[in-house]
């Protein structure tokens, strides 16, 4: 049963998976009094929640909002995508994967003390680190958000994804402890291949969230459609399944989408819409809520 | 909201040789990786997902890396020494995902050891010349192919399609550009490789230049540097073997690029197309059938892609690219991308070069 509705966060950090352009056009309209516009209009509509990635243009608002509108962020429950994958990627790209990965350890090491990160070093968990290096990531967000209203953590693709291919899908499971212990928060993932993923979904049962792109298109739903859909059937009592990308990147209007997600609301646990427009987002998510919520 | 047509004959037109694609992932497929960074994290991971344990070793020579990475993955042996590993796993394909100055190197060496099937990321060498010893070292039983993944983007497929139909009538000129924000501080990280933008990310564009209009040669040309000791933005003037006009540039350090970006406008006696990795514009002062009898089209990357491809990882093409792959080694064929049909890019980057240093 979809119990909420979610502000995501893409066209506030300049994220377009229809067209770079368009993403070019967002961003320009990412002044901060409009981002607050839209969060209000999005709570007005029946959003519950946020869903955001590390982004530093994230932290700079959410540190606005507790300024300014205290009570809206208190108004909301939260859903953080971690790492900040480009962020990495650029790294990677500017000064390569083994001076990247060092630079991370330096960076964990000036975060938190020598003995923590010596000892996720030496042992043979090296998950541990991994949970260092996601804390460390999401410390300064954490310090901004009231911590009751946080409700999940999730492992960004470009680090589930290869865990799921490399035969880790423990490993998810031992985040998720990790996480719960050190933070006490709740743990998920966040793929585009959960078609693949969810044949180990045995070996990651601890795993409570799935945030996943679902869509009538089957755009960014791999392996297809109908083997998501299975994965869905099979999972959604298992995981709280989070819907992204619900209208294909914008090729899609709401009520394609909203007609699409109806058959399957028995077993979504969220469903997320964005825009920089605060017209929009209040009627996107009043109709998502009439559709949805009852 | 965008018009949503029917794809599923459009994409068997687009990539006809993937229409069953299921039938090339063979189970006993055994794949190595040498360079396990960003590429080799990001090939891995697709071959993995389309045919499970189908990556039985990596080589990766930095110690940190290797230590790191080796304790995240299962069911994959680490290496530090290709040969070594060449001689304990006998692997069907190899990946070559390390840095560029190092490809014609690890190629030589896989090619010698007789390794049948190789991929190697863009650039395939740092010179034509490099490229053409690595195509006298392969024996007639030996696949490469080089990750010139942008030939396997639909919008750019589409986009060759239409104007190998002369949908725009007489063409007229080009002006393309690709660009990124991957340098936008100075670095040192390119002085090994001596070559810069161009080699980098221009390369991309230079090869769907060539795949889609022939022979290119080369008008004016010229390069700034800023961050780096080699070529931050490259400009050149070229012309097609029909003599058209293509203004050309690449820069990667352009902030507002988020992500890189290859764009083509392409001018025409019947109107304008423009493409880019994630959309088609095409503008026509008449109807045509290929674009549904009517004068304009435009599609974005959800139309392309739906229920395909059957990975999603990073960008869609870069799945499709190692489905081609295995489709070459399923069928025996030569890669679309091989680096016989890479030869003629290689020899632009090199006369363009030329051309700047004179």
């Amino acid at each position: 049963m979809v119990a909420e509705l979610l502000l995501g966060d893409n066209p506030f950090i300049g994220v377009s998976h229809l067209a770079q352009e368009k993403a070019r056009e967002e961003i320009a309209e990412g002044e901060i009094e409009n981002k607050l516009a839209v969060f209000e209009a999005a709570v007005e509509g029946g959003a519950t929640g946020f869903t955001f990635s590390t982004h530093p243009r994230n932290l700079e608002l959410l540190t606005y909002l507790e300024d300014r509108r205290p009570d809206l962020i208190r108004h909301m429950s939260y859903y953080v995508v971690v790492p900040y994958a480009e962020a990495y990627v650029r790294k990677a790209n500017m000064r390569g994967t083994p001076e990247l990965l060092r630079s991370a350890l330096a960076g964990l090491f000036s975060w938190r003390l020598v003995p923590d990160v010596a000892f996720a070093l030496a042992s043979s968990k090296f998950e541990n680190l991994v949970g260092l290096f996601i804390q460390a990531e999401l410390a300064p967000y954490l310090n901004v958000l009231p911590r009751p209203n946080v409700r999940a953590i999730l492992l960004h693709e470009i680090a589930t994804d290869p865990l799921i291919a490399f035969g880790r899908a423990d490993l998810l499971s031992s985040l998720a402890a990790r996480i719960n212990s050190a933070l006490g928060l709740n743990f998920g993932i966040h793929t585009r291949n959960f078609g693949h993923t969810c044949r180990l979904m045995y070996e990651w049962d601890s795993v409570e969230y799935v945030m996943t792109p679902i869509n009538c298109l089957g755009h960014m739903m791999s392996p297809t459609r109908a083997a998501v859909e299975q994965a869905i059937h099979e999972s959604s009592r298992r995981a709280k399944i989070i819907a992204i990308n619900t209208m294909a990147s914008g090729a899609l209007n709401l009520g394609q989408s909203i007609e699409y997600l109806r058959e399957l609301k028995h077993e979504i646990y969220a469903v997320t819409s964005a825009s920089t427009k605060v017209d929009r987002i209040r009627e996107n998510f009043r109709r998502l809520a009439a559709a949805l919520l009852c | 909201m965008i018009q949503v047509p029917s794809h599923v004959n459009l994409v068997s037109e687009l990539i006809p040789e993937l229409s069953h694609y299921q039938d090339y992932l063979h189970p006993d497929l055994r794949a190595a990786v040498v360079g396990f960074g960003k590429m080799g994290v990001l090939h891995g991971t697709i071959l993995n997902l389309l045919i499970p344990n189908s990556v039985a070793a990596v080589v990766e020579r930095n110690r940190i890396l290797n230590f790191a990475v080796s304790k995240l993955m299962k069911n994959v042996r680490f290496y530090r020494d290709i040969e070594k590993m060449l001689k304990k796993e006998e692997p069907s394909v190899v990946y070559v995902t390390t840095p560029a100055q190092s490809h014609c190197s690890v190629v030589r060496c896989l090619l010698e050891a007789g390794v049948k099937c190789i991929f190697v990321e863009k650039p395939p060498t740092r010179t034509s010349n490099e490229l053409a010893s690595l195509i006298d070292a392969m024996s007639p039983s030996q696949q490469v192919m080089v990750g010139f993944q942008k030939r396997f983007a639909l919008p750019f497929r589409h986009a060759r399609m239409l104007l190998s139909n002369s949908v725009l009538g007489d063409l007229e000129r080009v002006s393309c550009w690709t660009k990124s924000s991957d340098v936008l501080s100075p670095t040192q990280r390119y002085d090994g490789v001596g070559r810069g933008v161009l080699l980098d990310v221009g390369v991309h564009l230079l090869d769907l230049l060539v795949w889609i209009f022939g022979d290119m040669r080369i008008k004016k040309a010229s390069c700034v540097s800023v961050h780096t000791r080699v070529d931050d933005s490259f400009k050149a003037m070229l012309a097609s073997e029909n003599a058209i006009m293509v203004v050309f540039e690449a820069a990667w350090s352009s902030a507002e690029h988020r992500l890189p970006e290859t764009v083509i406008e392409v001018h025409g006696s019947n109107g304008v197309l423009t493409v880019a990795e994630d959309r088609i514009r095409v503008t026509l002062r008449e109807e045509h059938r290929l674009l549904g009898n009517r004068s304009e089209l435009v599609m974005y990357r959800p139309q392309y892609y739906q229920d395909f491809p059957p990975v999603n990882v990073a960008d869609p093409e870069y799945a499709i690219e190692d489905l081609h792959l295995l489709f070459s080694i399923h069928s025996s064929a030569e890669p679309l991308t091989s680096l016989r049909n890479s030869a003629q890019v290689m020899e632009l980057v090199d006369g363009l070069y030329a051309r700047v240093n004179r």
